[in-house]
């Protein structure tokens, strides 16, 4: 019987060159495993210990050694990333080979363990793949910074370029009013934290706002409660700024519903019963977009959406009066207030824009050469 | 104040979030979860005053009979029904009563089940499940079985357990089934797959009807943007059925290189400048710049 075991066990060989170190830009929960399998060997089990792996071999099955990995056998050098409960705690790890004939469940031969250890992982303060976006933020921060000092100094020398969409917000608001019918706003169908609904809460103000002082009734439909709650104080804060917190009507704030398509219904609902002059869709939109243009379309209003989910993008120009496309989505606030400290903003976003594109070219002619790889500093 | 405070709340928070994007450190992440518990509370809070709103905007619609009234009527009932459904009522009932275990000797080694409800299904050592009907009773061996009673509708409580019989003795297991309340319950789920589910699917159905008709209009040949359009749109289409390459071997081939060159490029244009202006909106929201819902300074 021992004979038999011994076979057992010599028969496959212990992977070598095994390292264990702790994992880059992490938060403190993951150990790397690095090793060089055996030759036969179908698969490797891996194994965690809280203690020093010591010089006896160790009873892999029994604690505190756990088997927490089960590896299919790859040619070449093998990694694996284990997460690690405590990260104050050292582990040691180790790795044996096994050999799993096809069809059979369980392993017909078991190499020797091969051990590594301790160590302990290792909470990184920075994200070293995240450089690149850091990058992008500072250099948005540091211009923003230098184009408010210019925008303080001279407020009309911020150019913008005329966006028709945001144009004829105004117009359309107007038209609402000389035909008595409300205008109809829908902040997309995302949750408050996505920056899509954000932008579209903050045109909501300035729409409201000329809606109060045109005295046209606006209404606004949302899935999310939590940007009903917000799109109801932007409505009230708007009238407030239109000087007419009188002719503010809470329930003309509307949560439909939170399914997609009962929300889609339901606005569809208010479009052909109460047939909005105006209706503006500023938000995130996914399958719900076409629905509801197409009913604002039967119903004869003039539709203004915007938005920077591309998938959506070819719906609302089908259907829509005006598109405001991708980044013009984040520019209305701006544009419609024309704050130089707004506007700087939009100015920053540009030089950075620039600055990408000029990266993209001069990444993509060095890349051709082979002199640069632009995509691994980007990613890496 | 009542202009700083909220400003100065958002340039923490959002400061914050910033940095946390950064610092992949334990402590940080641990701090960031916290937060967004707390975002999951005001969400579920603003479900609260979301079912507020629905009553406030739809109750004085019925009482006052404005057009359309009716429809308010089935939107309040629906939700009323959803909401009584959604509770699980059964758990607010007694402890329901355990699976009944009785051995006796036979002299045969079987296995005797029964459900509280004729509609039951039995599973014997993970077989597929066979009707319950009004009892099971086969010989068994000796030893471990595992055992599972469902109905087959969701809904139900179901059980599954381990047993042991031991030679020469009869098992006889009464296993209670009962009908579950709340959002895995019966009344809620056959609501949400026979009305909701087929309401949702129709809704979704409009949209390829739409399609053709939004198509129809944004096809029309006026211009040479809208002729290129048109055009393209044709190459896509015939590209993408097999009549296309029964037309010109090389129809495919051509739809696969508009959508992957030039239509990727544009995708990616649209992108980048979102992503950009989406930080630069976000900035502009932390440092304050943007204060157009705070009112006017």
């Amino acid at each position: 019987m021992p004979a038999l075991v011994l076979s057992i066990l010599l028969a496959l060989a212990a992977p070598h060159d095994l390292q264990l170190a702790p994992a880059k830009n992490d938060d403190g929960h993951h150990l790397v495993l690095r090793f060089t399998g055996s030759a036969d060997a179908t698969r490797y089990a891996v194994y965690r210990s809280v203690s020093a792996p010591g010089t006896a071999p160790p009873v892999l099955d029994l604690p505190p050694w756990q088997r927490v990995k089960t590896l299919d056998a790859e040619a070449g050098p093998m990694t694996t990333v284990d997460e690690v409960p405590d990260s104050n705690t050292e582990y040691s790890y180790a790795v044996r080979a096994e050999l799993v004939p096809p069809g059979a469940a369980v392993a017909t031969e078991i190499g020797p363990p091969a051990l590594v250890g301790p160590a302990r992982p290792r909470a990184a303060w920075f994200d070293g793949s995240r450089t690149f976006m850091l990058t992008i933020v500072l250099g948005t921060l540091i211009l923003l910074a230098v184009y408010y000092q210019r925008a303080k100094r001279s407020p009309k020398a911020i150019y913008v370029r005329r966006i028709p969409g945001i144009d004829a917000m105004e117009e359309a608001i107007g038209r609402s009013t000389e035909m008595g019918r409300p205008v109809l706003y829908v902040p997309g169908i995302e949750e408050i934290q996505d920056i899509q609904t954000v932008a579209g809460l903050v045109i909501l103000g300035h729409v409201a706002e000329a809606a109060a002082r045109y005295e046209t009734e606006i209404r606004v439909t949302c899935m999310i409660p939590l940007v009903m709650v917000v799109a109801e104080e932007v409505v009230r804060q708007a009238f407030a700024n239109a000087g007419r917190p009188d002719a503010h009507r809470p329930e003309n704030v509307q949560f439909v519903s939170s399914e997609q398509f009962a929300f889609t219904a339901g606005v569809n609902g208010i479009i052909m019963r109460e047939k909005p002059a105006t209706a503006i869709y500023m938000g995130r939109f996914y399958g719900e977009s076409l629905v509801l243009a197409e009913a604002g379309f039967l119903n004869h209003s003039i539709q203004i959406a915007g938005t920077a989910e591309l998938t959506q993008l070819p719906f609302f120009i089908a259907a829509c009066d005006y598109t405001i496309i991708g980044e013009e989505l984040f520019a209305v606030s701006a544009y419609l207030s024309r704050d130089p400290r707004q506007l700087s903003a939009l100015k920053a976003s540009d030089m950075v824009k620039l600055a990408v594109l000029a990266l993209i070219v001069v990444g993509t002619i060095l890349n051709a050469f082979g002199a640069w790889d632009i995509g691994s500093w980007v990613t890496p | 104040m009542k202009k700083q405070l909220p400003l100065l709340i958002g340039f923490l928070a959002g400061s914050f979030a910033i940095a946390e994007f950064y610092i992949p450190a334990g402590i940080v992440r641990d701090i960031q979860s916290k937060l967004l518990e707390f975002a999951s509370v005001l969400a579920a809070a603003a479900f609260v005053l979301g079912g507020i709103n629905v009553i406030q905007v739809n109750l004085p619609i019925i009482l006052h009979r404005r057009p359309d009234w009716q429809y308010k009527v089935v939107l309040m009932l629906g939700a009323a029904a959803m909401l009584l459904a959604g509770i699980e009522w059964h758990s607010l009932a007694a402890a329901p009563a355990p699976t009944q275990v009785t051995e006796r000797p036979t002299g045969t080694t079987a296995l005797a089940i029964s459900a509280s409800r004729d509609d039951a299904e039995l599973s014997v050592d993970n077989k597929p499940f066979v009707p319950l009907g009004s009892g099971w009773r086969e010989p068994v061996a000796p030893g471990a079985h595992n055992v599972a009673v469902r109905i087959p509708q969701p809904g139900y409580s179901a059980i599954a357990m381990p047993i042991t019989v031991r030679a020469g003795m009869e098992l006889t297991l009464r296993v209670p089934v009962r009908m579950l309340w709340g959002p895995s319950g019966r009344v809620y789920t056959w609501m949400y797959d026979h009305v909701f589910g087929p309401c949702n699917a129709t809704m979704f159905a409009l949209l390829s009807f739409f399609i053709a008709s939004a198509a129809f209009r944004a096809f029309r040949a006026r211009n040479l943007d809208a002729a290129l359009l048109l055009g393209a749109a044709i190459i896509i289409m015939l590209g993408r059925v097999p009549i296309g390459r029964a037309i010109a071997g090389w129809l495919p081939a051509l739809s696969d290189w508009i959508i992957d060159i030039p239509n990727n490029a544009g995708r990616r244009a649209i992108m980048m400048g979102a992503a950009i202006g989406a930080v630069a909106t976000s900035l502009r929201v932390i440092l304050g710049l943007e204060r157009s819902h705070l009112g006017r300074d």
